[in-house]
């Protein structure tokens, strides 16, 4: 059957069966309006909990080198695949890498390596380092789009996933992450925009709940409160 | 031309021939009064109606020949009586004449009409009618959303913050709340024109778009597809549309490795078994049972620990992820404008899928698509809820063309294949209804009978009750004729079904189209019956019937009280669930011996 075909018999039926019309009425799901910021940033926190992850409130550098002394001895990294991100840099992620002895793969660096070494390099990390394009205060969720530098494997090969939040950053609602998309430009959406909830999770089994299936099993969001 | 006319008998003419002859280019015909002139004009108009008469052309070359006189006039030039001023020329406008006649009847019938409603609307001193009704009504809903509000005032407290001060704000915020939520349904009217502005988006994006008519169109597209790029192993995330399609087979069949990677998958694939549930298809099986089948999989023994198997997986499929050359995925939502696939998953393998293979073949049912990018955060929100209570799943990945450049993971090729199998002619119909699907589970989950029998039962792809109206839309009425069946119509699962799919009207529908299906094997059922009815008139041969039934078969299960197989052809029956045996003791023993202690 080829593509007029294809499309001729969607046309006919769609048309034949206009009399059957129906309109499922879905559960309604309103949409969440915090009061201000404040609201919005605790119901973030109580939803990453909620979702299995672990919530960072920081106020600054120096907690955010001790959170990450902590999760690397914690989780025993030592090598980590970091994204290229202003924030990042604002809070001096790279150097505290540095200097707590972690190897750690940027895109640049990535790419001075040969092919077969770097592939080796990012399934070999113990630890991914993103920022957040956006984060949902309803969902607990963060939002990460694929760029040059931002690699999609940062928040899903490694066993850890720490992703790095300001306030700014949050969104009250599902509907208002969707509506900021628009804004932005339909034309501008990356090849890969992922809502990250939680920890790699299954149930599978017996409905017990199991994390890091096939993504990270430990899942943090730190909060940078000022920059 | 004309050459000669010769007349005959005609209105003033006598019955011996009068010949006009020598006939030029132009002639004057004159004569006085009742001479014959329009007799003339008739016969060269219409020669055939006068037989005595004779018109001869020269060279024998007929022309159609005119004549204006006054028959002419009045057939061609009508004054019309309905509308001054109005008259029109030629014959063919008679029949309009007559148009306009009833239009104008139309017309009256329309204005008294509109008078009529109008009058309906606004009542007869324009504010009663249709307007007060409605006025009316709106504050009945007012009032029974207040006297709802104050009922359940603190279970409502957090959804409906900031509007439970005044009546008339939590009326317009319910209604609201309504609206947004179905407003972005109606999409299968238009699904034509849907797909073709998907399939102009995935191309824009550098994507391909496949049309298949049926899964053997698919597996073929698909199969050509990994011959182009000369796959050996590929890659999967749980897509009940490629269990639809019998994808696997097919792919196995051509020499490619093909791996199942959503954990339950893996370990149905392992086990060689087909899924029980829409979104957790190993749930049939216990702990022990699969280490067993992993252990023998890994060739070392594994223990029967949820986390150690799962980690068992984790490292098998990674490997099996970083050399693989195609990712297969189906796609939870498409939209029409953006080209951008939705999937959606709680492990990460679907993520996966679309991050490591070289190329990426996502295979979606029409019905998938959504029109707008704004429709899907309404459909996000419903999906998670319903299928695992999840505010969202862990998951949500938003696929737009392949990466862009730059990048360093995700997929080089992307592929799009659109599959029909029926569901256009499904579009067609009553059942269209069933296209609504969003493959959440809810409706297993709350159906009484899924959850005593389970989902191999249902002996098809789509387990459950709405399995039950799409395994025989699918994949044929006569084939599946017992599911429609499988039903009390107790109505849990449109309770339960997100999008309210009306699952007990539509299995009462199938019932009914069953019965236009030739009887065919159900003559051995027929039989069955008959001897069932003819027992239940019988008191005596019923009290045989289930002295027997006690005596042998109930006492032999008066442990297990379940049958797990019957014997013969009924064993088919038993293969996926336990029939009920018999008591060991009938009713009416146990009553006259209760009775006479």
């Amino acid at each position: 059957m080829n593509r007029e075909q294809f499309l001729a018999q969607v046309r006919t039926a769609a048309a034949a069966g206009r009399m059957y019309r129906v309109h499922p009425r879905p559960h309604a799901h309103g949409k969440y309006e915090p009061a201000d910021e404040a609201e919005a940033q605790a119901r973030f926190h109580r939803e990453v909990v909620n979702a299995g992850g672990a919530f960072h409130p920081l106020d600054d550098g120096l907690a955010l080198r001790e959170l990450l002394a902590s999760l690397i001895d914690r989780h025993a990294c030592r090598s980590a695949i970091v994204w290229r991100h202003p924030a990042l840099e604002r809070h001096g992620v790279y150097g505290m890498l540095d200097q707590l002895g972690v190897t750690w793969l940027d895109a640049e660096r990535a790419e001075r390596l040969a092919p077969t070494e770097r592939r080796a390099a990012w399934l070999a990390a113990d630890l991914g380092i993103t920022a957040a394009d956006f984060a949902i205060a309803e969902t607990g969720s963060v939002v990460v789009q694929s760029r040059r530098g931002q690699e999609r494997m940062a928040s899903l090969l490694p066993k850890v996933h720490l992703a790095i939040v300001e306030p700014a950053m949050i969104v009250p609602d599902l509907f208002d992450l969707f509506a900021r998309l628009e804004l932005h430009g339909l034309d501008q959406l990356p090849s890969n925009l992922t809502l990250i909830t939680g920890p790699s999770k299954t149930g599978d089994l017996e409905l017990r709940l199991v994390t890091g299936v096939h993504g990270p099993k430990a899942w943090h969001v730190a909060m940078i409160n000022t920059p | 031309m004309i050459e000669t006319i010769t007349i005959t008998g005609v209105a003033t003419f006598g019955m011996s021939p009068e010949t006009l002859d020598g006939l030029s280019q132009f002639n004057f015909v004159f004569g006085s009064n009742g001479s014959g002139k329009t007799t003339i004009s008739r016969v060269i108009a219409d020669a055939g109606s006068f037989p005595t008469c004779k018109v001869t052309w020269k060279g024998g070359t007929e022309l159609h020949p005119m004549v204006y006189n006054s028959e002419f006039v009045e057939s061609n030039f009508n004054r019309s009586a309905e509308l001054k001023g109005v008259f029109t020329l030629g014959e063919k406008h008679v029949d309009t004449l007559s148009k306009i006649a009833a239009a104008k009847a139309e017309l009256d019938t329309l204005t008294k009409r509109i008078e009529t409603l109008t009058q309906g609307l606004h009542g007869d001193d324009g504010a009663g009618g249709k307007k007060g009704e409605l006025t009316a009504l709106e504050s009945q809903l007012k009032e029974t959303c207040w006297a709802q509000k104050q009922k359940h005032d603190a279970k409502l407290q957090g959804a409906f913050e900031g509007y439970r001060g005044s009546a008339e704000k939590f009326k317009t915020k319910v209604l609201q709340e309504w609206t947004s939520n179905s407003a972005t349904f109606a999409t299968l009217a238009e699904l034509d024109r849907h797909l073709e502005t998907l399939e102009a988006s995935v191309q824009r994006l550098g994507g391909q778009v496949h049309f298949a008519g049926d899964g053997d169109d698919a597996c073929r597209i698909i199969e050509s597809i990994l011959r182009g790029c000369g796959a050996r192993r590929v890659v999967k995330s749980k897509s009940m549309t490629t269990e639809e399609i019998h994808l696997n087979r097919a792919l196995e069949a051509a020499g490619v490795e093909v791996v199942e990677t959503d954990f339950g998958e893996f370990i149905i694939q392992v086990a060689k078994q087909r899924p029980s549930h829409l979104v957790a298809p190993a749930l049939h099986l216990r702990t022990p049972e699969v280490a067993q089948l992993l252990s023998d999989h890994a060739k070392r023994p594994l223990p029967a620990d949820a986390e150690q198997l799962a980690a068992y997986a984790r490292e098998t499929l990674r490997e099996k992820f970083a050399t693989a050359d195609v990712g297969i995925t189906g796609a939870n939502f498409a939209v029409a404008e953006t080209g951008t696939i939705v999937l959606v998953s709680n492990e990460g393998n679907a993520r996966l899928t679309v991050t490591m293979p070289r190329v990426q073949i996502a295979i979606m049912g029409i019905e998938k698509v959504v029109p707008k990018f704004a429709d899907l955060p309404a459909f996000l929100k419903v999906l998670a809820r319903a299928a695992t209570g999840q505010t969202l799943s862990v998951y949500t990945s938003l696929v737009t063309g392949p990466r862009r450049d730059g990048e360093h993971d995700g997929p080089e090729e992307f592929h799009l294949v659109l599959l029909d199998n029926g569901r256009s002619r499904i579009l067609s119909g009553p059942l269209r209804e069933s296209l609504f699907c969003i493959r959440c589970g809810a409706c297993l989950n709350a159906c009484p009978v899924y959850r005593n029998i389970g989902g191999h039962a249902y002996g098809g792809v789509y387990a459950g009750p709405i399995g039950a109206v799409l395994t025989p839309l699918y994949d044929g009425l006569a084939e599946n004729k017992h599911l429609p069946h499988a039903s009390s119509l107790c109505g849990a699962c449109q309770t339960a079904c997100p999008v309210k799919i009306a699952i007990p009207e539509l299995l009462v529908k199938l019932r009914g189209a069953l019965h236009e299906l030739p009887a065919g094997d159900l003559r051995i059922e027929h039989l069955a019956y008959l001897f069932w009815a003819r027992a239940m008139r019988s008191p005596r041969l019923y009290r045989l019937g289930t002295w027997l039934a006690t005596r042998t078969i109930g006492r032999w299960t008066k442990k297990t009280r379940w049958l797990k197989r019957l014997p013969g052809g009924l064993h088919g029956w038993t293969a996926s669930r336990d029939f009920p045996a018999p008591a060991a003791e009938r009713f009416r023993d146990w009553w006259s011996r209760e009775a006479e202690q």
